[in-house]
């Protein structure tokens, strides 16, 4: 069938029903995206000799076809309801037959902390290692006994700040141990449970991926606790990132069973959007200026409940991400006593990471962002939020680069699960 | 040295990759320094100089116990490196490395290159590089091919006959896939191997390709242990005359700890395998300056997998 704009789509359609089942096959040329995007290009099965693999056409979604026809010049497919349950069902069962042992790396590192450290130290610590949160461990009871986040460090900065001391020594910061400041917090956040959250390394992948949405955290620790003892060992740090991983790397090769993967984000209700592209209802994004004060931009980010913002110069042109994560590179050079913490810019802030004398490892190492487009499939973003360190991938739009939205590793498994 | 194709002995076994190290010399070498069964890897045979440049160094201080294997020639070809391959289908294989992969890592040839080598010998599957997969059918027919989802069901592939059985070896990247097999004309599936349905009562057999080989921990069982030397246990405690001595030197191979593995860019990135030599031990961050906080690691391992765990606890005054 010739699209309006005179590219040729070949549609081929099922008759034996012993073969594997592939969804729909058009045959693209090359289409006119600008960006650095990469196509999930459904090839046609070549036919064998005598018999042919089949593929499925879904060819009686009437209402479906203005759709593909402007979905399918780049690249990606739009699927029925049908394959779409489909895809969630087959991505159920894998879950559930997986286990948290398998996110496991073959030879694994984890980092942990004593409760009696003090909380200076602590934040160094984490810093050196590159981690962004670590598990407590408590040697009088021996047991661990809770995790401490970035999320920590902003609040100690904002509370020791709201003190009315616009200086905090590093005195402070170093008689402070982690044991006083879980104190506090419990004072602090009454509501909020404070005990420790683990999965054992025996519970399925979806167990696992339900915890860490429902306490909207980011890292749970995988604790074995040997027959006969109550002392555990510490495995891991299970994350999203990794479910997500075991999950790719199931699928890739068989994309039969995950049809859905293929349909374009922009179609999907998925993400955080900017508010003239986000539903109706939904809060819309929230988005941070290069020039506001880092004290507005943690506040921003705790209010808003994210991990991550989106920075943007005066034109609104996407520039890069600050996520709570980034918080630890103030540990560097103790930036955090400075007076003038307050009055840091956020563009500031992230040079201090960037800096060029600073080989480590840390959060702001590496790839810091991910960009993607409107029309990018499902499996491209899932692709990328599987590597290791990518949460979330900004939406831009092709020419402009403006921020049009958010998509973060939580906001795939709620759309999956 | 000799002939150095010698494969693995004792502990060796189908997953022992780790331990053969570069040149398959280390278990040849092992038993002569006494440790039977032991790969140790001799980090000094790639020739004094770079181990001299490492001890330079002060990280990794490789002592220079392997002198006695220091006049190791130069690697031999790959194909020794590695232990005999046992044929159980559908376990990843190692893959037949060429001559100049050995000296080479993916990393840049820094003064710790022979450390590195070490390491990625013993890493076979870096993130690109496929893994040879055999698969087999033993169901009888005349003429078998197979056809897979690792290049979207587009070519079938004839296996090999071989006595009863037909084979194929075929290198994929790490992940899972579908396949099925097409016996005399007909499609079928293998049902004592992993199979999947799906919707339509279609159903493929399953190959899940890992990009490490799990430890066969029978061979590591196998280990002989040799008797206890004659002493007991009721020596004096040390007085203060012993801790005014220099502390016995620390065998070398455990300064193999994965704790020196220079640390990688992403945080999760995982760590190479380790030897088996240093796992259990306790090992203290060497004292940079006067600090107050002492950091400690360990190396365990978690039924086939390893996990390097490290503390940092407050110094008490």
């Amino acid at each position: 069938m010739a699209e309006s704009n005179g590219q040729v789509n070949n549609w081929l359609l099922i008759t034996k029903p012993q073969h594997p089942i592939l969804p729909p096959a058009p045959d693209m040329g090359t289409p006119g995206v600008t960006m650095d995007v990469d196509h999930d290009m459904l090839h046609q099965p070549g036919s064998g000799a005598e018999d042919l693999p089949q593929i499925h056409g879904d060819v009686q979604q009437d209402h479906q076809q203005v759709d593909r026809a402007v979905m399918a010049e780049s690249g990606a497919t739009v699927v029925s309801s049908a394959e779409a349950e489909a895809s969630r069902k087959n991505i159920a069962d894998f879950l559930n037959r997986h286990f948290a042992y398998d996110l496991l790396p073959e030879s694994g590192k984890v980092v942990a902390l004593d409760v009696a450290l003090p909380v200076k130290q602590a934040f160094h610590a984490l810093y050196e290692q590159g981690i962004p949160g670590a598990p407590l461990w408590d040697s009088s009871s021996q047991q661990f006994v809770g995790m401490l986040t970035a999320s920590d460090f902003i609040s100690i900065l904002q509370r020791l700040g709201s003190h009315g001391a616009s200086v905090f020594s590093e005195e402070e910061l170093e008689m402070h141990t982690i044991e006083e400041w879980k104190k506090e917090k419990q004072a602090l956040f009454p509501s909020a449970s404070h005990s420790l959250v683990y999965v054992g390394p025996d519970d399925t992948l979806s167990h696992v991926a339900n915890e860490l949405m429902r306490l909207d955290v980011a890292q749970l620790p995988v604790l074995h606790y040997p027959p006969h003892s109550h002392i555990p060992e510490l495995l891991h740090l299970a994350c999203l990132s990794g479910i997500l991983r075991c999950l790719c790397r199931h699928f890739r090769h068989v994309p039969s069973s995950v049809p859905l993967f293929s349909q374009p984000i922009g179609t999907l209700r998925i993400g955080n959007w900017v508010s003239g592209i986000a539903e109706p209802g939904s809060r819309p994004l929230q988005v941070l200026r290069r020039d506001e004060s880092l004290s507005r931009a943690l506040a921003l980010l705790l209010e808003a409940r994210v991990s991550a913002l989106p920075v943007v110069d005066e034109n609104g042109v996407f520039q890069d991400v600050y996520a709570r994560g980034d918080i630890t590179a103030l540990a560097r050079d103790s930036t955090y006593t400075r007076p003038q913490l307050n009055d840091l810019t956020v563009s500031q802030a992230l040079q201090i990471g960037a800096a060029q004398d600073w080989t480590g490892p840390g959060p702001l190492s590496g790839n810091r962002y991910h960009m993607c487009i409107r029309s990018d499939s499902l499996r491209y973003v899932i692709e990328r939020l599987a590597l290791p360190g990518v949460r979330r991938l900004i939406c831009i739009e092709a020419g402009s680069r403006q921020v049009e939205g958010i998509i973060t590793l939580r906001d795939v498994f709620q759309f999956l699960l | 040295m000799g002939n150095t194709n010698g494969r693995e002995v004792g502990a060796g076994g189908g997953g022992q990759h780790s331990q053969s190290a570069v040149g398959g010399h280390g278990a040849v070498g092992g038993q002569r320094v006494g440790h039977p069964g032991y790969g140790v890897p001799p980090p000094g045979s790639h020739g004094h100089p770079q181990a001299q440049q490492m001890r330079d160094q002060g990280r990794l201080g490789h002592a220079p116990s392997t002198e006695s294997m220091s006049q190791s020639p130069s690697e031999s070809p790959g194909s020794a490196a590695r232990s005999p391959l046992m044929f159980t289908p559908q376990v990843p294989m190692v893959p037949i490395s060429k001559p100049n992969e050995l000296s080479l890592g993916g990393y840049a040839q820094t003064q710790r290159a022979s450390q590195q080598a070490y390491y990625e010998t013993s890493l076979y599957g870096e993130p690109d590089k496929g893994v040879a997969t055999m698969i087999v059918w033993s169901h009888g027919g005349g003429n078998v091919g197979v056809i897979g989802s690792w290049d979207n069901w587009q070519t079938r592939q004839p296996l090999q006959r071989s006595g009863r059985d037909f084979t194929l070896i075929k290198v994929l990247q790490p992940g899972v896939y579908q396949y099925k097999f097409w016996v005399d004309g007909v499609w079928r599936y293998a049902h004592d191997l992993p199979a999947v349905s799906d919707d339509t009562n279609n159903v493929n057999n399953v190959l899940d390709v890992q990009d490490y080989v799990p430890e066969n921990l029978d061979s590591v069982a196998g280990f002989d242990p040799p008797r206890s030397p004659e002493s007991s246990y009721n020596d004096p405690l040390p007085g203060p005359e012993d801790f005014a001595k220099e502390p016995p030197t620390v065998p070398p191979h455990l300064h193999l700890t994965l704790l020196n593995v220079p640390q990688q860019n992403e945080a999760s990135a995982s760590l190479p395998r380790p030897q088996h030599v240093i796992l259990n031990h306790l090992y203290v961050e060497k004292e940079k300056t006067n600090r107050s906080v002492i950091v400690l690691g360990t190396t365990n391992r978690f039924r086939s997998k390893y996990v390097t765990t490290v503390l940092y606890k407050p110094l008490m005054m």
